[in-house]
């Protein structure tokens, strides 16, 4: 065997694959003869031994579990098109920067239908509150091109939020703005801040109020209002929360923040 | 019930519009997918992206796979291969060797190292670290047969089907890539020595450092 005839079979006695034993036998003879290719061998053994390690490094890594989320909404949301139902519309109120960047077109379609869905079914309640609030009934809005049944929950009741001393609402400062909130069944009020304040119930508990629009593109909010509504639970992985595959076709209690021109301006849901 | 069906079984019912046939499918085929983008570009956030448009693609075309034409497996790669590609070739002038600091700070790499010997930890974490920076650096149609052979150990009959070539391209490609390797490892490693000889200090060659 001479060098040229080593160096096609290395690979294989560096990794001591099954192999002719004669070819095997005379490779390593000429390994033990030939001090280039014995180099040659260790080194490519070595190049083994460290892409093996390497490989283990990576092994267990698997994607984010909000992938699968992003993809089963995705999965429903194509069996709507194509198969058109009376089921509620996935939420696709997208609004985290990466998520724009990988998403395809027709989702950006389905999310901008959804959000003038939703604006249009706030204003219409804002004006019906602020001529005469009263408990909400049940209704039914147009999310894209399907109807989708909004409940109000816990008897219903829309409350009036009056933003306090800070003259200019940005969403990324919730947590310091302070709200008086109060409901309309007996007038009473409490200051709270918008991360914390009722109506959340009993055991309730909910995630941060999640922004509708860019900061960039909400106006500045005098006051609001918060309605209690259920939507789909594939709505959860539009914003990347995890959502149970088990209970994919139930609703999860979500409050809607109204901003004063009856625009939906944030949301949060409710467990 | 969904988990002891086959992919071709589980791709039947998502047709159908079945989602636990869907999300079984995904949840099988993810790590795969997600591995062998992490493998090829060295990035989390783009090994998520890839993964994700690889399911998007299936959820979209979901009707475009031929079993005749080889595994579902290897059609799956075969997507995920096409996307990394696209990126490579867009993002090539700010493609990084190595990790950039947002990625995740805990590396894998944290996990290999067992408490006690310091000197063999801190010299495994750098060959392990040479031998990617080695893999990243290599051309995509080299890089792509050792990640597919070496790293996912797959067979160069269903590497040549991801890759749609032959088995002899495959063979050829491999054996190109790996002499690549060697020659940069060995080249690092002297760097290596040159600088510790300096410091009067001595350190194994390349070939005795996995040893």
């Amino acid at each position: 065997m001479n060098c040229q005839e080593f160096d096609q079979i290395v690979s294989e006695l560096a990794t001591s694959r099954i192999m002719d034993a004669a070819l095997l036998e005379s490779g390593l003879t000429h390994a033990a003869a030939c001090q280039n290719c014995a180099s040659r061998l260790a080194n490519t053994r070595a190049l083994f031994s460290g892409l093996k390690a390497l490989a283990s490094t990576t092994e267990a890594s698997e994607a984010p579990v909000q992938t699968e989320a992003v993809l089963l909404a995705a999965f429903r949301q194509q069996q709507s098109a194509t198969t058109p139902t009376n089921q509620p519309e996935v939420v696709a109120l997208l609004t985290r920067n990466n998520w724009l960047n990988r998403l395809p077109i027709w989702t950006y379609a389905a999310a901008a239908t959804v959000l003038i869905g939703i604006t249009s079914y706030s204003m219409s309640i804002w004006r019906s509150a602020q001529s005469a609030p009263t408990e909400l009934r049940a209704t039914t809005a147009t999310l894209g091109n399907l109807s989708h049944r909004i409940e109000p929950l816990e008897g219903g009741l829309l409350l009036p939020v009056k933003q306090g001393d800070k003259p200019n609402f940005k969403f990324r400062k919730v947590r310091a703005l302070q709200f008086t909130i109060a409901p309309v069944d007996d007038g009473s009020s409490v200051q709270a801040s918008l991360g914390e304040f009722t109506p959340l119930l009993g055991e309730e508990i909910a995630t941060d109020f999640l922004p509708l629009t860019h900061e960039s593109d909400s106006q500045p909010m005098e006051s609001g209002q918060v309605i209690r509504v259920q939507v789909p639970r594939t709505a959860l992985a539009s914003f990347g929360l995890p959502v149970n595959i088990e209970r994919v076709n139930e609703t999860v209690k979500a409050d809607l923040l109204l901003a004063e021109d009856g625009s939906a301006r944030a949301i949060r849901f409710v467990r | 019930m969904h988990a002891n069906f086959s992919d071709e079984e589980l791709l039947k019912l998502m047709r159908k519009g079945d989602e636990i046939a869907f999300v079984t499918l995904y949840r099988r085929r993810q790590g795969g997918i997600y591995r062998f983008a992490l493998r090829m570009c060295g990035s989390e956030s783009v090994a998520e992206d890839v993964t994700q448009e690889v399911f998007l693609h299936l959820v979209r075309d979901n009707g475009k796979f031929d079993s005749a034409r080889g595994s579902f497996q290897s059609y799956l790669f075969g997507i995920a291969r096409n996307q990394m590609l696209r990126r490579l070739e867009r993002e090539r002038p700010f493609l990084s060797l190595v990790s950039s600091e947002d990625e995740n700070d805990a590396s894998p790499i944290e996990n290999l190292i067992v408490p006690g010997d310091l000197l063999n930890d801190l010299t495994r974490r750098e060959t392990i670290e040479s031998v990617r920076q080695a893999v990243l650096a290599l051309p995509a149609h080299y890089r792509e047969v050792v990640v597919l052979c070496d790293l996912h150990e797959m067979s160069y009959q269903d590497a040549a089907e991801v890759l749609g070539c032959a088995i002899g391209t495959i063979r050829s490609r491999l054996h190109r890539a790996r002499a690549i390797l060697v020659e940069r490892l060995q080249s690092l490693n002297s760097e290596s020595v040159a600088d510790i000889s300096s410091t009067q200090t001595a350190t194994p060659v390349f070939s005795e450092s996995f040893v």
